[in-house]
């Protein structure tokens, strides 16, 4: 069944900068740093992306500690029910840069491994970059509680299945999971984001 | 019946369900298709509702059955069949439509649903529809090809019932997947569904440049079942943002585009489909076009064959090349598909896959480099076999519609080929030849080509899908075969069919043949040849190309042309090599084309070991030791490790018995579970460039496949990577297969998650925190 509150929105390319920061980190280079290389492989990769991100409103039930509900069931994780402290709703978010990435990393590992390490770094900070853009979007810019995804802290990557179904993002992202919860396309990022009053 | 009705009438389908169903009071998150079982007559209601409306087609409330999700789904599958056939009653002009959803999950390569087990997984519901009464079956909100294609072929497989698909567009045109309508077309007709077309995603008024596209190219009848537009959420409640009234006014600019099936998805209600059908229902159906365009296409597009000359790049293909046999026969599948990518960026349009060769499997060959291909390189590929059961194969995982190369006049051929080609769509290279060999005259030749088409069309197959090859034969050993060749092109032009032509096999025999085949090349063009099969990295041939578009008049502006000639280098630019010690600073600087260059005239006057002992290696020493030291960074390391493999290829031709390759051995894989390559790939190309010979698994490895590779390869170094904590687990599995199948092995891992003690922890010999380190292990082990 699709959840028909969910609401899905394509993103403009230019509208993402991707961090470079991000990506700095990734390719464990000074911040400062770049090269021709790094230049080139960011203009291939802006071609073959597409953001999108989806996002569903839920209430917040905090049950004990380290239990809390968000509409599917109980969750238990200390540090989600800590980032989600004093907050009576929270949005749940999907963000993709498209699989055109995947496509393009996998080509790189053929014909150039280093183009393809570097697509692959800057690829994931484009998606971490598309998920402060949504986070903005949806929350405001101002300071705002940390954001939560399955597979940090003691959360487990098995709560993963339903925040796709939650936004029912095989629809709408066109994310699917693997049978180790891995996504696919491989540079999306699912998060719970408390809202503060 | 519908199939007879449609041809004359404008049909409509039902609108969407969950907006009402809501309202009858199914929970959020709560699957609707339950409801067959538990609020049957509810179900029934909605259907009647659409029925009262005017739609001559409903849809079965069944989308999200399917037997991953559902152990009972044959049950609900027929419980939702029931309600629809209670709605119906005893009527016979309104259909009941098996409603057919995606599985949910991504198809190989880039997922790990197997095609066939997609196939499979919806062979399972259309059995039970087909059983139980359904009338048509619809197959829907489909965002990716190829799983679209597993649903029609399981469609096509288990019923008789007319198939219909539609397929989810967003805005910028394209499947979620990247195929575009085209490109969709020219699939779906080729796999022979009965209609086509669009749903959900978007409101009718967005998806018209879809509908264009779409009725442009298709033949049979167009589908568009849109959203009442986008959701917006309203005081906590979703609502779509175009009401009944908007949306049959733009549906009835979309019956005047031509398409002849209309109806609604998400948002609309039977109040969208009355409107609808009184606003477009005295509109009359297009009349039927001839089509004679040649559509192929890929995962992304389609390549129209008539218009401009379309280049097939021929060079994944064993004949005459030791090194693509020496892959093929070590099973290298990353060096044949290098050949499809080189061959990409040269411009072709189309690849050319023969992977034939006595000693080896050639359908499992054939079926992994199609599948793998499909994942990296978005052309449409031509399958080229002489085998039926390969060709079957290869059609069947083919992500699009497929060129295939070839048929002949001979009845055995023909009834070899054709049948694949009805089923599983496909445009068919044929060449002028049969029983009685190859006619010496232009007449005999046509002739054939005329018997081959009249014979496909017989299966059912158009004469636009038939590309006729009039053979170019050698002009050494016949003076008049160009003559005959060009005026068979000439005849067939004439005649409104399409022709390709394998070019070089005109210059057999003779010295300098690119001068030849260039020329023949042009000669042909302008006797109206549609396209060739032909090496890329001929820059005679790429001339003749880019020159005859532009005296052609099909090169606007001569723009091509002129980015083309842009990249040709001067003859006075050409300057004869520089300094060999030039390829040490090439490899510290990372820059491959010069290492290659340097390397090649290095290795004209010394021996190869000292070129890697005195230039490579300590190049590579310089660059490492300024990464360990923090002086340079992990890209630049990679570049110069990707100029130094480059300059070994160059320099391993020179040494005799590969002595160099055999002997330091490493199989590298990323555990089971785990999609994660880029560390792997980052430590085989550091080892590579230090000339270790890398037995590279790939990603998500079987650790059996480890085992027996390390057993069979007898390499007792093996790397395993792991970036995720849930996988790590299957990173001990392997290696406790690994020593125990052979205790001499020693296992090198290294990954995000890994560190000394977790290493320790799992048994391996050694823990690398990055490649360098993997580096310095491996020759540690081997000196």
């Amino acid at each position: 069944m699709r959840n028909f509150n969910v609401t899905a929105v394509a993103v403009e390319a230019d509208k993402i900068i991707i961090n470079k920061n991000e990506a700095a980190v990734r390719l464990k280079i000074p911040r400062s740093y770049t090269d021709e290389t790094i230049t080139r492989c960011e203009e291939n990769l802006r071609r073959v992306l597409s953001f999108k991100y989806a996002y569903t409103k839920v209430l917040v039930q905090i049950k004990s500690d380290n239990t809390c509900d968000l509409g599917f069931g109980d969750i238990e994780s200390r540090d989600l029910v800590k980032a989600l402290d004093g907050c009576k709703e929270a949005y749940i978010l999907g963000v993709t840069i498209g699989i055109g990435a995947d496509r393009l990393i996998s080509r790189l590992a053929l014909t150039s491994p280093a183009e393809s390490f570097i697509t692959d770094a800057l690829a994931s900070a484009a998606a971490e970059s598309l998920c402060d853009y949504a986070d903005n979007s949806l929350r405001g810019a101002a300071e705002k509680p940390f954001r939560y995804a399955p597979g940090y802290g003691d959360m487990p990557l098995t709560y993963q299945p339903e925040i796709i179904k939650a936004l029912n993002a095989d629809y709408t992202l066109g994310i699917t999971l693997n049978s180790s919860l891995l996504m696919s396309p491989m540079k999306s990022i699912t998060a719970i984001m408390g809202i503060k009053e | 019946m519908i199939k007879e009705l449609m041809k004359n009438k404008r049909l409509y389908f039902d609108g969407g369900t969950g907006t009402l169903l809501q309202e009858m009071g199914l929970k959020g998150g709560e699957p609707p298709e339950l409801w067959n079982i538990s609020n049957p007559q509810k179900i029934t209601a909605l259907h009647k509702a659409y029925l009262d409306a005017g739609s001559d087609i409903i849809s079965t409330n069944t989308f999200g059955i399917n037997k991953f999700k559902y152990d009972n789904y044959e049950e609900l599958i027929i419980a939702g069949i029931d309600c629809a056939k209670k709605a119906v009653g005893n009527s016979n002009d309104r259909f009941i439509a098996f409603d057919l959803g995606p599985s949910g999950k991504l198809l190989e390569p880039l997922g790990e649903l197997s095609f066939e087990d997609a196939v499979e997984l919806f062979a399972a519901n259309i059995r039970v529809a087909a059983k139980n009464g359904a009338d048509l079956i619809i197959i829907e909100t489909m965002n990716d090809s190829y799983e679209t294609k597993a649903a029609v072929l399981a469609a096509k497989e288990n019923c008789d019932l007319p198939v219909f698909v539609t397929n989810v567009y967003d805005e910028s045109r394209h499947l979620m997947t990247g195929a575009d309508p085209k490109a969709m077309v020219a699939m779906l007709e080729g796999l022979g569904v009965d209609a086509l077309g669009v749903n959900c995603s978007l409101g009718p008024d967005k998806m018209l440049p879809v509908v264009k596209e779409l009725c442009e190219y298709a033949t049979v009848p167009v589908i568009v079942n849109p959203n009442a537009g986008l959701p917006e959420s309203r005081n906590g409640v979703t609502v779509y943002n175009v009401n009944a009234e908007d949306f049959s006014d733009s549906m009835c600019e979309i019956a005047h585009c031509g398409a002849s099936i209309l109806g609604g998805c998400c948002g609309t209600t039977p109040e969208f489909i009355r409107k609808t059908i009184e606003k477009t229902r005295d509109i009359p159906l297009k009349e039927p076009e001839i089509h004679t365009e040649t559509l192929i296409s890929s995962y992304t597009h389609a390549v129209e064959i008539g218009k401009d000359p379309v280049l097939i790049g021929e060079r994944i293909n064993p004949t005459g090349k030791p090194k693509f046999k020496d892959a093929l026969r070590r099973g290298d599948i990353n060096y044949i598909l290098g050949e499809g990518l080189n061959q990409a960026d040269k411009g072709v349009h189309i690849l050319d896959v023969n992977v034939g060769l006595p000693e080896i499997d050639e359908k499992y060959m054939m079926l992994s480099v199609v599948k793998q291909l499909q994942a990296v390189c978005d052309l449409p590929l031509q399958i080229d076999t002489t085998d039926k059961s390969v060709l079957e194969a290869a059609l069947r995982a083919y992500n699009g519609k497929a060129l295939i190369n070839s048929v002949n006049g001979d009845k055995a051929s023909m009834e070899g080929v054709f049948p694949l080609v009805k089923k599983y769509g496909g445009a068919v290279i044929a060449l002028t030849l049969d029983e009685n060999g190859i006619p010496d005259t232009a007449e005999e030749r046509f002739n054939i080509a005329l018997k081959i088409i009249d014979t496909a069309k017989k299966y059912g197959i158009e004469k636009r899908d038939i590309i006729v090859d009039p053979l170019a034969l050698t002009i050494s050993s016949n003076q008049e075969s160009a003559n005959i060749t060009l005026k068979t092109i000439k005849m067939l032009k004439n005649a409104g069919i399409k022709t390709s032509l394998g070019v070089s096999n005109i210059s057999f025999g003779l010295p300098r043949r690119e001068l030849v085949n260039s020329a023949f090349f042009t000669a042909a063009l302008t006797c109206g040849l549609d396209c060739a099969i032909m090496n890329p990295f001929s820059a005679d041939m790429m001339n003749s190309y880019f020159a005859y578009r532009a005296l052609a008049g099909i090169d606007p502006a001569c723009a091509d042309y002129i980015a083309f000639a842009s990249e040709i280098p001067l003859q006075e630019d050409i300057k004869p090599q520089t300094d060999p010690a030039d390829l040490k600073t090439a490899v510290i600087k990372g820059v491959k084309e010069t290492a290659v260059k340097a390397a090649e005239i290095l290795s004209e006057t010394a021996e190869p070991l000292d070129i890697i002992d005195k230039f490579v290696i300590p190049a590579l020493d310089e660059i490492g030791t300024a990464f360990e030291n923090k002086k340079a960074y992990l890209p630049q390391l990679l570049m110069s490790a990707e100029a130094a493999s480059a300059a070994f290829e160059v320099i391993k031709r020179k040494i005799p018995d590969k002595a160099g390759e055999n002997g330091k051995k490493f199989v590298i894989a990323t555990v089971k579970g785990d999609i994660h390559d880029i560390g792997k790939n980052i430590v085989k190309v550091m080892l590579e460039s230090y000339g270790f010979n890398v037995i590279d698994l790939g990603r998500d490895v079987d650790p059996k496949i480890v085992v027996e590779t390390a057993l069979k390869e007898n390499c007792k170094l093996v790397g395993l990577s792991a970036l995720m904590t849930t996988t790590v687990p299957s990173m001990e599995q392997t290696i406790a297969l690994l020593h125990k199948a052979d205790p001499d092995i020693k296992v090198v891992v290294g990954g995000a998650v890994l560190t000394q003690e977790y290493a320790d922890k799992i048994r391996a010999d050694c823990y690398a925190k990055d490649a360098m380190e993997t580096v310095r292990y491996a020759e540690r082990f081997y000196s």
